[in-house]
């Protein structure tokens, strides 16, 4: 170091210890004249105060987050044809919304951008496209105009009226007044004046009015496509636009199944607003708005749906054949006559509605004109004869044999209980989690990033109904609620800066809120002890390392007690038992975490050690106890995108058992009602697409890698059928796995089983190409199952009470392989395909088994972990084991005349994966693809060889809280 | 991801740290798929910045790059300076190729005062921050030792303590004024800097 820079540096720390206001004059005189090095140590304390948080995370998380955001944020500030990209409005079922600039006319546009999934099918694109254009030539004052529809590099974009404003829905949903307390019906008054409400009902009948004239429907009329404006004007949105995307992704190509298919496209959107038709998938004309608008005017009149349930399938089950409530029960003030128009609107048979959107405004306005003279008496409307009960109870049946009719007769089958099935809580756009329930069980407060993904706040949703209000609305991030046991308050985490973070208690009906400690890293959130009296905590407040321990925390006093001293470890998650006399947690350990369990004396002092309880080797976190304090539910996996809940014995006895219903979803944050036997989880949203990719020969350029077909949700597991005409594959629609099989080229996909939570998995088809047998969930294990390739009756072939899974046909037809652990550890077996007993195949472990091309010989996985395996080969009826290839991810291998196709892990300075060949003569391995995401099941390649099929996924920021009734 | 037990990390790491370029390649796909572990986490959780266990996350990252294999270092000190190095070549490299591919692409517009230093995200550039750091490197060795031990390696102040065998009050003073220098090289550029 040189002897100026050593000068520098002195006066550099003398200044910095003294205040702000005499460094200057402490600098001039200590420099004495050398203005160089004056100005030198100024720069420097100048770039300090400048510097922020400037290497303040380290640069392993830099560059992790570099990483994310440039998956994520790549349109913000580019151009898409003569727009300029500002910010991200909002994300939906259409895509993404951003604010954008009209550089030719400097005007701001609202600006979507089709999701790829539309985009990737011509067919589609055309549609759509000629859906926006007409509906562009829609030009109303209370329509959001379609200004136009064009593509640029790739990108199809819709340019829209900008409307500044809130959402109907915002209005009369999450609405809240200044301390945040909502103005929803049901907890207080009413939310709109009848005046109000009558004039939005005008303004959206007269643009309904209007598109229907241009024989535009709009088919998805609900709160949160209707606008106001500041001025009072309403807008709305997404004319002819909204529902094309999803109805015609699930019904696409498939006539046949239409009324089935429809159920699942509806559970996927909003149930609640959905005319009779819609719901039963049939077609649908202008009338399907009117229905609409009568339940966005009930809405706003009484404060709750019309048709609400606690599910989709119950909501669906009230709008077929249930008569709402009258409205004037929830608001004396709603004069008989609107009860009397908003019935009309309401009539399940569309001849009896309004038939156009000009007698209902004209009915509107005669209320409106009558209500100004004060002739309206808020008299209460008698009920209506219920005519259409039966005819509805007699649809509702016949919908729900068509939806569900396999899974009924399955599950009778097998057993008494109803399953478990998970239905949507919560929906909202960006992510919702960290539930945790009140007392009784009937809300559950929530962390959600907002309508605009903005900022983390706690909300608190009622378990059947629609509503939501907002607790907190600090612009700080707020997380992980806890409820208080007293039911009185609820404890939550606030974000203050990158290390800080402070504990919170606000009351649970909103009001004031009190700050109670402030604390370093923790990590998870508060969890009460049953006794109310103190909150066990993730953090440490002496210093950031080591990062956390668990403590207790005194809400009223303030005292901390610490209950672990993890050397070098990170204890996070805490959750009492419900007997409070055991602590569990999750402990960081070098990559991997498991679960403890730390027992606690009835004062709260820790009794020995904490007690492993999970040997997962993987991330196990997220613990949540059972009413009976006997297991522990908790999340796992070795990579985001296989988390999944599992149960334990709280005791440690057993092995964790993966929950059935959730198999097909990441999940996280589970939570479980003391009382009211309700299990609620967050589910995260990711998607997983199956890529064709061209086989390279000789001399031809094979093309890039394209999508097989538009993204359901997940799809995976492809397998071509013997005649190379069809693929098998498994899809994510409404949440539930279920095998599809389409043709070759994507095209003509077909719902082969509805069997709903049962995760059926693994397809491989019979080599006569007649059947199709796949593995799913029964009875907490995976057992064999066979199922005709034209759809029919499926048949279980296996079981016990083993794992089972992965199974495939010997190339004869006459075997079925598969890995089971029946002998204690996964091997490779093999069953006759018409069944019998079943024969090990394999004795040093193995598992997706697949025989070669001349049935002599089976190759299968081996020593896997993490994903990543060893190919091993062995004698079809058993003998020498041998390895082919040292590394395969994920179990991705297809077996051909020549050699096998499969893929290996990242090896290189590479975050792909490399798709190779390996030549059994040669003995050699080729490239032959590259995947760049996350390398997920299945690889299969065309019987010509021209083609292979492999499933890469991607995990987004949006999320779900899913709700489990009768929790078991 | 191929997964390497402790002990071949420990030689693979001896290996590099005397020359052995080809021990680096074995070493790369670690640290990525500890990035692309953080960066999905990031996905699912972070979308709106940096809350929820930022710390403990990245903490356990560099618990589960470095920490379970120092007891087969004899030289404590040592295996965390290696390990830091390694880190700092691999990240930036990293950067360097997110730049590249940035160029393919639309550039995004940062002022001009901000684009030295910054990037999109007021984060620091990782390849400017490299370059910044070699030159501090002539200036004051043990300073930029310092940022490397605890910006690249992820080291807490005790800990840089013990491997640069000085006390953590001067690793505190050495990060301040590192970091203010490193701020200035970077807003100025090479070109502008003078000599103090």
């Amino acid at each position: 170091m040189s002897s100026d820079f050593q000068r520098v540096e002195e006066l550099y720390h003398q200044a910095l210890s003294k205040p702000l206001a005499e460094r200057a004059s402490f600098l001039a005189l200590a420099c004495s004249g050398d203005e160089a090095l004056r100005r030198e140590v100024e720069a420097l304390l100048a770039c300090q105060q400048k510097a922020g948080q400037f290497m303040d995370s380290p640069a392993l998380d830099v560059a992790a987050r570099m990483l994310a955001r440039s998956k994520d944020r790549q349109l913000i500030g580019s151009r898409l044809g003569p727009y300029e990209v500002l910010s991200l409005l909002g994300v939906g079922g259409m895509g993404e919304v951003y604010l954008a600039r009209d550089t030719r006319l400097e005007r701001t546009v609202a600006l979507k951008v089709l999701p790829a999934e539309v985009m990737d099918n011509p067919e589609r694109m055309k549609r759509f496209v000629q859906e926006a254009k007409a509906a562009s030539r829609l030009n109303h004052p209370n329509i959001a105009t379609i200004y136009e529809v064009g593509e640029a590099e790739g990108i199809q974009w819709i340019a829209m009226e900008y409307v500044e404003g809130q959402t109907l829905e915002w209005r009369i949903g999450v609405g809240a007044d200044s301390r945040g307390r909502p103005l929803m019906g049901g907890h207080g008054s009413p939310p709109l004046q009848i005046d109000t409400i009558l004039d939005i009902g005008m303004q959206v009948s007269e643009a309904v009015e209007a598109a229907h004239q241009k024989g535009i429907i709009h088919r998805d009329l609900k709160p949160a496509n209707i606008m106001l404006t500041a001025e009072g004007r309403v807008k709305v949105l997404d004319f002819g636009l909204a529902k094309r995307v999803h109805q015609e992704t699930l019904t696409e190509g498939t006539a046949a199944g239409t009324d089935s298919q429809t159920m699942v496209g509806v559970i996927m959107g909003t149930v609640a607003y959905m005319s009779p038709e819609q719901v039963l998938g049939q077609e649908v004309d202008h009338r399907t708005d009117l229905f609409s608008l009568g339940v966005v005017l009930y809405y706003m009149v009484s404060g709750r749906l019309p048709f609400g349930g606690a599910s989709p399938t119950e909501t669906i089950g009230k709008i077929l054949h249930t008569q709402p409530e009258a409205m004037t029960q929830f608001n004396d003030e709603a004069p008989a006559e609107l009860e009397r128009v908003v019935k009309k609107c309401l009539e399940k048979d569309r001849e009896r509605r309004y038939q156009s959107a000009r007698e209902l405004l004209i009915d509107l306005k005669n209320l409106q004109r009558d209500s100004d003279t004060g002739k309206l008496a808020a008299e209460v409307a008698k009920p209506n004869p219920r005519r259409y009960l039966l005819w509805g109870t007699a649809l509702l049946l016949t919908t729900m044999a068509a939806a569900f009719g396999f899974w009924i007769l399955q599950s009778r089958k097998e057993s008494p209980e109803a399953p478990l099935v998970p239905v949507p809580l919560t929906t909202y756009p960006g992510e919702e989690g960290q539930p945790s329930f009140s007392p009784n069980g009937n809300q559950v407060a929530f962390v959600w990033n907002g309508k605009n993904q903005d900022n983390y706040d706690i909300y608190i949703k009622e378990v059947g109904s629609e509503s939501v209000r907002r607790l907190t609305t600090d612009p700080r991030p707020d997380r992980y609620p806890a409820w208080s046991p007293d039911d009185r308050s609820i404890a939550f985490v606030r974000y203050l800066g990158p290390n800080e973070k402070a504990v919170m208690l606000v009351p649970a009906n909103g009001g004031r809120e009190r700050q109670i400690a402030t604390l370093k890293s923790p990590g998870g959130g508060p969890c009460w002890h049953p006794g109310g009296k103190w909150l066990a905590v993730a953090g440490d407040g002496d210093s950031a390392d080591p990062p956390s321990a668990m403590l207790l925390l005194s809400p009223e006093t303030g005292e901390r007690r610490r209950l672990t001293s993890p050397p070098r470890r990170i204890d996070t998650f805490p959750a009492f038992s419900p007997d409070g006399r055991s602590l569990a947690f999750a402990r960081w350990t070098s990559g991997v975490s498991e679960i403890y369990v730390l027992p606690l004396s009835a004062d709260l002092l820790p009794e020995g050690e904490p007690r492993q309880l999970t040997f997962d080797n993987k991330m196990s976190f997220s613990p949540a106890w059972m009413p009976d304090g006997k297991e522990i539910i908790y999340v796992s996996g070795s990579k985001m995108m296989d988390w999944g809940l599992r149960r334990i014995s709280a005791s440690g006895s057993g092995k964790p058992r993966p929950l059935p219903f959730s198999g097909g979803d990441v999940a996280q944050d589970p939570a479980i009602s003391l009382q009211a036997r309700r299990f609620v989880y967050k589910r995260m949203s990711w998607e997983s697409n199956i890529w064709r990719c061209q086989i390279p020969t000789g001399a031809v350029k094979p093309e890039p890698p394209s999508k097989l077909m538009p993204s359901t949700r997940a799809q995976e597991t492809p397998q071509y059928s013997p005649d190379g005409k069809s693929i098998a594959y498994v899809a994510w629609t409404s949440g539930n796995g279920e095998i599809w099989v389409c043709d070759s080229d994507g095209m003509n996909p077909l719902q082969l089983t509805h069997l709903g939570g049962r995760a059926p998995s693994w397809p491989h088809w019979s080599p006569d190409g007649q059947r199709i047998v796949f593995d799913m969930a029964s009875k907490g294990q995976r057992s064999l199952y066979v199922i005709p390739a034209q759809g029919g009756e499926i048949r279980q072939l296996t079981s016990t009470p083993f794992n089972e899974g992965s199974p495939t046909y010997s190339r004869d037809g006459r075997w079925i392989y598969f890995g089971s652990d029946r002998s204690g550890v996964g091997q490779v077996w093999k069953i006759p395909a018409e069944g019998g007993d079943a024969v090990q195949v394999t004795r040093n472990g193995g598992s997706t088994p697949l025989e070669s091309r001349d049935g002599k010989t089976v190759f299968y996985i081996r020593s896997e972990d993490r994903g990543i395996g060893e190919l091993w080969k062995v004698p079809v009826n058993g003998g020498d084991e041998s390895r082919v290839l040292e590394q395969v991810v994920q179990a991705n291998f297809d077996v051909r005349q020549q050699g096998i196709y499969y893929i290996s892990p990242t090896t290189e300075k590479e975050t792909s994966a490399p798709i190779l060949f390996y030549d059994f003569a040669r003995g050699k391995t080729k490239q032959i693809g590259t995947i760049r995401d996350e390398v997920e099941w299945g690889l299969t390649v065309s019987p010509d060889e021209q083609w292979i099929l492999f499933t890469q996924g991607t995990v987004d920021a949006l999320s779900d809280l899913m709700l489990v009734e009768n929790f078991r | 991801m191929p997964t390497l037990s402790p002990q071949e990390v420990t030689l693979l790491l001896q290996a590099w740290s005397q020359g052995e370029e080809s021990a680096l390649q074995k070493l790369i796909p670690l640290v990525y798929e500890e990035l692309r572990r953080l960066a999905h986490r990031y996905m699912g959780w972070e979308h709106a910045g940096h809350v929820l266990q930022t710390t403990a996350l990245v903490n356990e990252a560099y618990l589960r790059l470095t920490d379970s294999k120092q007891q087969h270092w004899q030289n404590r000190a040592h295996f965390f300076a290696i390990s830091a190095q390694l880190m700092r070549q691999i990240l930036v490299d990293f950067a360097r190729s997110r730049h590249r591919q940035k160029r393919g692409g639309g550039v995004q517009p940062v002022s001009l005062d901000e684009a030295l230093v910054l990037t999109d995200e007021r984060e620091p550039d990782l390849v400017a921050l490299d370059d910044a750091l070699n030159a501090l490197a002539v200036v004051d060795k043990q300073k930029s030792q310092v940022v490397e031990l605890r910006f690249f390696g992820g080291l807490s102040v005790e800990e840089t303590a013990e491997v640069l065998k000085v006390s953590a009050d001067k690793v505190m003073r050495d990060w301040s004024l590192a970091r203010s220098w490193l701020y200035r090289e970077m807003s100025e550029g090479s070109v502008g800097k003078k000599k103090p």
